[in-house]
């Protein structure tokens, strides 16, 4: 039933990535019998070639093309070429995520009106509110089967969740449930129930947790309306004398090029991709990048605020039994200024292996008192903090001035700096994270600096008006109308909500429009 | 949080390396394989030198020591590097340069306190930071330690841990 489109094809609509954003995309719009084309830089690997073992499975998933990184964020020093933590596969990073799908809250679609100016923030409202989203909200939550919503049964509670509410519990936190997640409690839309393998990083080998992969791929390759075309880098985004997006310039497995003619394109490359390609597809009509007149693509970089608390105890916990993450208290995800900084975070659990721990946990450290807390590794139970962060204007993706990537594209830098306000939301979660597992007992507590970022955000923002950012309410580019974007990178603000669901949402929203605005003729 | 500068990345422990259990332990494992030049297991290694593979064993367990684990998970450690260095001679210098550096010293001959400083000094040579980097993933990725760290790893094929203690937590 795939379909097969020919290169010179225009007819047909292009997305650029089959993630969380251009794999619901794809499937919305087949679904609608608009012929689609995904072009995927990474190959495919079905489940059953899913590898539960961290490190193996990392090197299978990710992208790790050469990028680097600047800015007095700590990754320069401890992962100066991993800036991200992103999947390079048919499914992207939806392969690898853990499933945490929380809505976005109403203020904070509005924050520049309600936090009001902050020195070095770049806030801007959203063009929609928590109301234009919301019905779409509920068709994300029905497709990705989020537990505690719409009649799903919440996840039985694991180990590493029940040490983290019962120390919620103790410091007065009432918003503390077993999260809302995209994995199945028991059999649903030909997925089985979870099994709490406990490898949800690893990929979708059980198929209970929601991927691209396992749902939206298939079903709209079964419409006949959809090709997705893996180990497809696309290099370059081409337009015509009028303005028009006429295809895209890409590579295939063995470094050849070829040109996709596509009557429209959708990027949806995550966050850093995303304006790598529009910046390196300037053009005599885009000196500055492709729809880039506001200057505002690849900047207000955001990877959210983020951090690990691990408490270490006197008995046994066994966190590696059980989803990857799964509880989470809710209570610190509000915008109170009083606490110091603005916006808010969430504590959600977190369990990482041996291998990873001992990477990620104090990156660099070692001697005696590192192994000491390695030995802790059983009696461990973590969490991970996630709240919003500001946008900065000097936050982001430029091309690099010399290096190139194995397709002799420009290599990006990723450049970060924290904002105050994110460390002072960073340092406040650290300590009530501490408290939660201090009223437990906890022998020792860690702070674990942020990781390789696995939300990355605001690249080429949405805004009402043209010269504020990239794309308009739609996800579609001011400067071109046959060009959207369709990933994390259109996000104004980031929220502190895991921005998954609200991907998937606005891609949902974003194929209505498309397809509405190709029966009007306009693409 | 990591800071660039010179400040070091080595961690104490609550109990020094001159604590008498710690010693003990270290007395048992002068009996190890993997200790001196003329063991098998050092002739053994394809690329590096036997002196080098069995410095590099007292190095990689100074770095990230558990006093439970035995030698050979650090000799498989070394392994891994000797078997890069065989397609890296860029490599195999940097660590024949690197062990030569610490044994112009006399390094294995030096007590604890010693021989812990001497890798303070050189931490953040590219021969410390290749090797410890090694040790990260060689040590803590090799699935014959999880168990002494308490983990279990992949359940798949075992139903998951559903029915193997999820939940199974009795002391809250
Ligand atoms: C370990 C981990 C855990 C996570 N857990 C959660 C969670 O619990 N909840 C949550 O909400 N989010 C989570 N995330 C984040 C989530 O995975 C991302 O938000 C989401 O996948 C982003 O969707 P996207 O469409 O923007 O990009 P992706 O899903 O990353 O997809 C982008 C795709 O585009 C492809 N691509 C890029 N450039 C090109 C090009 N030039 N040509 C062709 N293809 C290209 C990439 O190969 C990739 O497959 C997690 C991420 C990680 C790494």
């Amino acid at each position: 039933m795939t379909a097969r489109y020919d290169l010179n094809d225009d007819s047909v609509f292009v997305i650029v990535g089959s993630g969380a954003g251009g794999g619901t995309l794809a499937n919305e719009l087949a679904q609608k019998g608009v012929d689609v084309v995904v072009l995927e830089a990474g190959p495919r690997y079905e489940k059953e070639e899913h590898i539960d073992v961290e490190w193996e499975s990392f090197n299978q998933l990710s992208w790790l093309d050469m990028r680097s990184t600047s800015g007095s964020w700590g990754i320069t020093n401890d992962f100066p070429t991993l800036p991200t933590w992103t999947c390079k596969v048919v499914g992207g990073t939806t392969v690898h995520w853990a499933g945490c799908s929380i809505r976005f809250k109403d203020y904070e679609f509005n924050v520049a009106s309600e936090y009001g100016s902050l020195d070095g923030a770049n806030l801007l409202d959203w063009p929609i509110s928590l109301d234009d989203v919301l019905p779409y909200y509920d068709k994300a939550e029905d497709k990705l089967g989020v537990t505690g919503r719409h009649g799903i049964p919440y996840n039985e509670p694991d180990n590493n969740q029940m040490v983290m509410a019962a120390g919620a519990k103790n410091v007065g936190y009432e918003q503390v449930t077993a999260g809302t997640m995209a994995i199945n409690p028991v059999p649903r839309d030909g997925r089985p129930g979870t099994m709490h393998d406990g490898f949800c990083f690893q990929g979708i080998a059980s198929n209970a947790r929601w991927s691209t992969l396992n749902t939206e791929i298939p079903k709209g390759e079964a419409t006949g309306h959809l090709e997705v075309r893996p180990e497809a880098h696309v290099l370059q985004v081409q337009h015509n004398g009028s303005g028009k997006i006429t295809g895209v310039l890409y590579a295939d497995a063995d470094g050849n090029q070829h040109v996709q003619k596509a009557r429209g394109v959708s990027i949806a490359g995550n966050s850093i991709e995303s304006p790598r390609l529009l910046l390196n597809s300037a053009s005599s009509q885009h000196p500055d990048g492709l729809a880039n007149s506001s200057g505002q693509v690849g900047k207000n970089y955001m990877r959210h605020t983020t951090g690990t608390v691990w408490g270490i105890f006197d008995n046994p916990v066994n966190m590696y039994r059980g989803n990857t993450m799964a509880g989470c208290v809710s209570d610190e995800a509000r915008n109170d200024p009083d606490r110091g900084f603005f916006g808010g975070y969430y504590f959600q659990t977190l369990h990482l292996g041996p291998s990873f721990m001992g990477a990620f946990v104090d990156p660099g450290a070692w001697g005696r008192g590192f192994a000491d807390d390695m030995e802790g590794y059983e009696n461990m139970a973590g969490m991970w903090i996630v709240g919003e962060d500001m946008p900065q204007e000097s936050n982001g993706v430029t091309l690099h001035e010399t290096e190139k990537d194995q397709h002799g594209m420009p290599i990006p830098n990723v450049h970060f700096d924290d904002h105050p306000n994110d460390v002072a939301m960073r340092n406040h979660a650290y300590e009530h994270g501490s408290a939660i597992y201090d009223s437990l007992g906890a022998r020792k507590t860690i702070h674990t600096p942020p990781y390789p970022a696995t939300h990355n955000l605001g690249t080429c923002r949405m805004s009402a008006r043209p010269e504020d950012g990239v794309v308009n309410k739609w996800g579609q580019t001011h400067d071109v109308s046959n060009l959207f974007i369709s990933d994390g990178s259109q996000m104004t603000t980031g929220a502190a909500a895991n921005p998954t669901l609200t991907i998937t949402s606005l891609a949902i929203r974003q194929a209505d429009y498309i397809a509405e605005q190709m029966k009007a003729g306009q693409i | 949080m990591t800071e660039t500068g010179s400040e070091s990345r080595m961690r104490r422990g609550t109990n020094s390396p001159t604590d008498a259990a710690v010693r003990d332990a270290a007395a048992q494992r002068t009996q190890s394989m993997y200790q001196s030049p003329d063991d098998e297991w050092a002739k053994s290694l394809g690329t590096l030198s036997a002196q080098t593979g069995c410095t590099l064993v007292g190095v990689t367990r100074m770095m990230y020591p558990h006093d439970g684990l035995g030698d050979e998970y650090y000799a498989k450690v070394v392994e891994g590097l000797d078997a890069q260095a065989g397609d890296d001679s860029d490599l195999a210098q940097l660590l024949e340069d690197g062990v030569g550096d610490l044994q112009s010293d006399g390094w294995s001959d030096k007590d604890e306190d010693a021989r812990l400083d001497a890798l303070v000094e050189i931490e953040s040579t590219p021969f410390f930071q290749t090797v410890r980097n090694e040790v990260v993933t060689g040590l803590y990725g090799n699935p014959d330690v999880w168990e002494y760290f308490g983990y279990e790893g992949p359940s798949i094929a075992k139903g998951g841990y559903k029915d193997r203690g999820f939940n199974d937590i009795d002391w809250l």
